[in-house]
């Protein structure tokens, strides 16, 4: 709860109806995409860098924590608001500044949705890479700070190959300027390093970020697999083939059956695995790097490779991998989604293990993910009624983190560390190379106010998880 | 050097951490002049460990240290401002992991890039970074000068292609960043924070690049205009129409008659070349081959030329090294990072410069990168002073950037290398302070004289 004082100021700087501070319209703030929640002391919804800067500079004096927050679509915690505090969310500043079509760059506010971007930038051939899977909702600044990810990285790489500059308050209010509309910025390179860094050293009002000409041909495959082991087997191979598509992914058996029971796409009932590949790029190449993966997938034991011929046959394709995430509620009532990296070569054997140990916990796991990247996503299931549910699948996660670890990996690869994962930043970096990471955050004049709790490990705790009625907890509000 | 630690002090101490043959203050130093400065003495270590160790040992005698790789690219940075010692990487040569079928590498930061392409060219990959010099250029000194040549276009420069690093602090510490896997968001992007900063936050010492698999098919186009602006309409066209060559370099009139004389082309007085090298399916490279002889033709050129095998090779690697090789010297060079529209505003601008300063600048251009890169012959450091200072001027206008890449010392001093310090130095400079707080890192040559 804000002092009276403190909420006029607050008021006074972005206008009464951008303040939101009753418990009951905070509710919608307290989570994101992960377990745990907690409930920010205000939500403010400034309209430009100026209005960001002051309430920064306000809560600093009032020592209270900052938290960025875009759409809340994040999956490792980055916008719950751990320690209280005020919650910035970007949804005002969600205009394409400028399109500079023949240079292929786009000035953007944070509060921009990814998809509103390739649309807005369609009619010049042109689009915006990164392509998380909730690129409907999520937002071009929630991107940036967790460095997002998406299918089409496997060619094109994450959010921080496409980020040129950014404008940044930085959290002694100052706004600063990192990087540039063009490539080559002289010094050191900092937007690389605010890229990724979850809303711990600032937070970004603006990004100049890189357009790609839309390719010329595009091929979507489906890859049907009597068993995963022989699709992450052809996965290996493709990479290792040097092919590089702009996107191979995975899906197994489970979530094969959610998307059937939701979307009803024809996925053959009784396959493991199916591999989505996609290779784009100039029609010669397009031709020649498709047959080449329906080959290889033949090889490794691929029952029927199936070609999207048109355009609606490619976005049916698509729609069972980008929906699939959506469609688990059809097999649990709630599931929870890791975020492992590990090398492309050690993937069948590390698939192998993560079935077993989540049948080990006594729980099922639906597989999902970005399979040319090494990049997995098992997605534990469960229902959170029933007794220590939660804890058991937080101990397979730990579990399968651990293994993706010791397969030489990492413990996320686009979600971010956030809250969820902080504590096993220590598996993957020394002492050593945390107290850089700290010095860095002290550079910035970021301390531990912006965004508290996340990213490095603490003993401290994070809100509560998820469970039950939230209502129960606000008797008085009301809705 | 009045200040500093002696020549005995420093051997007696790291003799025991490098032995007798690993640490040399006579013979060797003159092959470790930064800016016309010799260090008091070269350290060369063989380890991790004893790399660490110098390092430790530099710290406690406070002596100035820069990290040394192939010198390829010591011109770039404003000079030192003290330097005691050189911390040579030669010999720290291995590969330390490479599994081809992960397409990824770690290595020592003292391997030559062209041992590197070798050993990865035998599984038929490559690192696609082709900065100049890559039979000297390691890999520790393209990370630290974010050192890029003509592939960007496709590739991009050091930073999208680097996973991870291990790099020893100021103290000695060893810290690592990133990983070795293609994707990765656990903690900071340390690996960024060492792409470009010229040894001055720590010694690299060991690098992760995501490798790509070579083309199976290559080509090289060039179209002669007349004019830059035509040439450069041609390149944007080609590019917005999704058109996937490797490299699209524009060569001005000066560049290009050098570069083609041994070619069958023959551009003439005034020409611009626009130099593509197309890699791919054979019918892919056949296919963008035409699409650029369609739109040259259509755009005004006058000549279109196929390069054969040995004289792409030979073109290209002209084109890399230009200004930094005994074919193609040059006193100056500037390059001006702006816009891809930009390019012909530029290199006019390099001209007027050079108009100013009475001399003329041979030009190259990364045509879809807007980076610009001016190249000046001149015994005279006035007048090499006289045409940085109106690229800089340029690049104002422009809101780009001009860095003075190589120049005598005598422009150097006359000018920040990096040009004006934008808003983010106090920035930069809180960096450089949380890691290397007694500046004892190549002192003076960052951005700003960090």
């Amino acid at each position: 709860m804000l002092a009276q004082g403190l909420l006029s100021q607050l008021q006074g700087i972005v206008g009464a109806a951008y303040v939101v501070h009753r418990p009951e319209d905070l509710l919608v703030y307290e989570f994101d995409a992960t377990i745990e929640r907690a409930l920010p002391d205000a939500v403010v919804l400034p309209a430009d860098a100026e209005q960001v800067a002051a309430v920064v500079r306000l809560a600093r004096q009032h020592g209270l924590p900052v938290v960025p927050r875009g759409a809340g679509t994040g999956l490792s915690g980055g916008a719950v608001a751990c320690e209280g505090g005020i919650v910035i969310g970007t949804a005002r500043m969600n205009r394409i500044l400028e399109v500079d079509a023949a240079s292929r760059v786009a000035l953007v506010q944070p509060g921009v949705v990814n998809a509103a971007l390739s649309q807005a930038v369609a009619p010049y051939g042109l689009y915006y890479a990164p392509d998380p899977s909730s690129q409907k909702a999520c937002t071009l600044g929630g991107n940036v700070a967790e460095n997002a990810g998406g299918p089409h990285c496997l060619a094109y790489g994450t959010t921080t190959n496409h980020v040129l500059g950014l404008e940044l308050v930085l959290p002694d209010g100052e706004l600063v300027w990192l990087g540039g509309r063009g490539e080559d910025r002289p010094g050191y390179d900092l937007r690389g390093v605010v890229v990724g860094s979850e809303g711990t050293l600032g937070i970004v009002t603006a990004a100049a970020v890189r357009l790609l000409p839309k390719p010329e041909d595009v091929r979507t495959l489906l890859a049907i697999f009597d068993h995963v082991d022989g699709a992450s087997r052809a996965v290996s191979a493709v990479i290792a083939a040097g092919v590089v598509p702009a996107a191979l992914e995975m899906m197994d058996r489970p979530v094969m059956d959610a998307v059937e029971a939701a979307y009803r796409l024809g996925y053959p009932p009784d396959a493991g695995a199916v591999l989505l590949v996609e290779v784009d790029g100039l029609r010669e190449y397009v031709a020649e790097a498709a047959e080449e993966v329906a080959a290889i997938c033949a090889e490794h034991g691929a029952r029927e490779v199936r070609v999207a011929e048109s355009a609606e046959d490619r976005e049916r394709l698509w729609a069972g991998r980008k929906g699939a995430i959506s469609a688990l509620g059809q097999l649990a009532p709630n599931y929870y989604i890791l975020d492992g990296v590990v090398p492309r070569t050690r993937l069948p054997e590390v698939l192998r293990q993560v079935y077993e140990i989540v049948a080990r916990h006594g729980l099922r796991v639906a597989n999902v993910f970005h399979a040319g990247d090494g990049n997995l996503h098992p997605c534990i299931l469960f229902d959170e009624r029933e007794p220590d549910a939660t804890r058991r699948v937080l101990d397979a996660g730990g579990e399968i983190m651990r293994l993706c670890v010791d397969a030489g990996g990492s413990i996320t690869g686009e979600h971010g560390v956030g809250y969820e994962k902080r504590d096993y930043l220590p598996w993957i970096f020394s002492e050593e190379d945390m107290d850089v990471m700290r010095r860095l955050r002290a550079a910035f004049g970021a301390g531990e106010q912006f965004n508290p709790g996340k990213v490095f490990p603490t003993n401290k705790g994070c809100g509560e998880f998820r469970a039950g009625n939230p209502l129960a907890r606000l008797p008085d509000a009301y809705i | 050097m009045a200040e500093g630690p002696t020549v005995d002090a420093l051997q007696e101490a790291l003799e025991p951490v490098v032995g007798a043959g690993g640490i040399n203050a006579a013979e060797w130093v003159d092959g470790y002049v930064v800016d016309g400065l010799a260090p008091t003495a070269v350290a060369l270590p063989r380890s991790l460990d004893e790399l660490s160790g110098v390092l430790r040992v530099a710290h406690g005698l406070g002596a100035a240290v820069v990290p040394y790789g192939g010198g390829t690219m010591a011109g770039l940075g404003n000079p030192p401002e003290r330097y005691h010692l050189a911390v040579a990487t030669g010999e720290l040569n291995r590969v330390v992991e490479y599994e081809p079928a992960d397409l990824t590498v770690t290595v020592q930061a003292g391997m030559t890039l062209r041992v590197l392409q070798h050993i990865l060219g035998e599984h038929g990959q490559m690192l696609p970074l082709d900065p100049p010099l890559a039979e000297r250029a390691t890999v520790g000194g393209v990370i630290a000068a974010d050192a890029s040549g003509p592939w960007r276009l496709m590739y991009g420069t050091v930073r999208d292609r680097l996973l991870g690093v291990t790099a020893v602090l100021t103290d000695g510490t060893v810290v690592h960043g990133g990983g070795r896997v293609v994707k990765n968001v656990a903690g900071y992007d340390l690996p960024k924070l060492f792409v470009g900063s010229l040894g001055t936050l720590g010694v690299i010492a060991e690098a992760t690049f995501k490798v790509a698999p070579l083309p199976r098919g290559r080509g090289t186009v060039l179209a002669v205009f007349d004019s830059c602006e035509a040439a450069m309409a041609v390149a944007l066209r080609l590019l917005a129409a999704g058109w996937t060559p490797m490299s699209l370099d524009l060569v001005g009139p000066h560049a290009s008659r050098l570069l083609t004389e041994e070619t069958r082309s023959e551009p003439g007085e005034a020409a611009y070349v626009l130099a593509a090298e197309l890699g791919g399916p054979r019918r892919a490279v056949e296919r963008m081959g035409r699409d650029l002889v369609r739109e040259a033709t259509a755009g005004g050129s006058r000549e279109v030329t196929y390069l054969e095998r040995e004289q792409r090779n030979a073109f290209w690697r002209r084109v890399r090294d230009f200004g930094r090789s005994e074919a193609d010297p040059a006193d100056m060079i500037v390059k001006l990072a702006v816009r891809p529209t930009e390019v012909p505003a530029a290199v006019a601008a390099a001209h007027r410069a050079g108009e100013h300063a009475g001399l003329t600048p041979a030009v190259i251009a990364r045509a879809g990168n807007g980076a610009v890169y001016t190249y000046w012959r001149s015994p005279e450091p006035e007048a090499l002073a006289a045409a940085a200072a109106g690229l800089a001027e340029a690049a104002r206008q422009m809101r780009g950037a001009a860095v003075v890449e190589q120049a005598p010392r005598a422009v150097k001093e006359r000018l920040d290398v990096f040009g004006p310090a934008g808003p983010d130095l106090a920035l930069m400079q809180r960096v450089k302070e949380a890691l290397d707080p007694g500046r004892l890192l190549s002192p003076g040559r960052m951005v700003g004289r960090i």
